[in-house]
């Protein structure tokens, strides 16, 4: 049995506005792909020049 | 007062006892007892509107056993917040709310039988919208909206549109997966379940899609709700026959 049986509920119109859009949820909106930055290419560029060389076949072998 | 996150969350929560009856587990009338454990009692019967026929489905779809208190827990919701408008110059996101209203107040009266728990939710007139495909990603939205009413045992003007419309219904649970917006790739994937059951060609296979979308985006109850729904038409999981209220 329901124990609030004696307990009239009734929404106030925020209320019932929020039930709504609840009901009726509409559809999610797109997020952005990825987008180049560019002022990382500052960044990527030091990187590039950093970055130790190739390692190189022992001669000799 | 209550507020909308207060609200959703008591729809989380009604999704996951429907969805744990669906699954099969025994138990008391478990909308009346998600009504009576809340901390906030409008919310929990704003929860019902929400879920809406939904909290039917383990009646429905798993032929749990109906009780009396759930059906006059459900005909409460319907006391605590008013109708939305259901006429042709309503609008559309009213007009919608009132055919999933309408798909709850018919399953509480057959499911009730011969108790007195009876909802005058009317069926929308008017709504031409409905079987105007031409703009389909609008239309394949409103449908997403009017998932719940993807029941066995409904029948009605929404059906109808759904019947003639598996390559619009198609083209939009693509967009939405593309879109990743996985809630409403579900609910569209729902009414391609409902059209399999039903034995209406499609031109998508739907058990990929919900395999792929469960993957990719079933975390909330709702979501996982109605992924659970399409599984069972899909997999012809429906208890056959009405079923009278339990007192």
């Amino acid at each position: 049995m329901l124990a609030q049986e004696t307990l009239r509920l009734v929404a106030t119109p925020t209320e019932a506005a929020a039930i709504g859009t609840l009901m009726v949820e509409p559809e999610a909106t797109v997020s952005d792909p990825p987008l180049p930055a560019p002022e990382a290419a500052g960044f990527l560029l030091a990187l590039l020049l950093l970055s130790p060389k190739e390692p190189k076949e022992p001669k000799g072998k | 007062m209550s507020s909308r996150a207060d609200f959703a969350a008591a729809a989380d929560d009604l999704a996951i006892r429907v969805l744990g009856a669906l699954r099969g587990a025994k138990g008391t009338a478990l909308v009346a007892r998600h009504i009576d454990s809340a901390p906030d009692a409008l919310a929990a019967l704003a929860a019902i509107r929400v879920i809406g026929a939904d909290t039917f489905s383990p009646y429905v779809l798993a032929g749990a056993a109906f009780h009396a208190e759930d059906a006059a827990a459900v005909a409460r919701s319907f006391e605590a917040f008013p109708l939305p408008g259901s006429g042709p110059s309503a609008p559309v996101d009213e007009r919608t709310a009132a055919w999933r209203d309408w798909a709850t107040a018919q399953l509480l009266s057959r499911l009730g039988g011969r108790g007195t728990w009876r909802v005058d939710a009317a069926q929308p007139e008017g709504d031409v919208a409905l079987a105007d495909t031409a703009d389909w990603q609008r239309w394949s939205v409103r449908m997403a909206q009017l998932a719940t009413l993807a029941t066995p045992g409904l029948e009605g003007p929404v059906h109808d549109a759904a019947r003639g419309a598996a390559l619009p219904l198609s083209r939009g649970v693509t967009r939405s997966v593309l879109r990743r917006d996985f809630p409403t790739a579900v609910r569209l994937i729902r009414w391609l379940a409902w059209l399999a059951h039903e034995g209406v060609p499609l031109p998508l296979e739907p058990l990929l899609a919900l395999e792929h979308v469960r993957l990719l985006g079933g975390e909330s109850p709702r979501t996982a709700l109605d992924l659970a729904v399409a599984r069972h038409l899909l997999e012809g999981r429906h208890h056959q026959g009405t079923q009278e209220v339990r007192t």
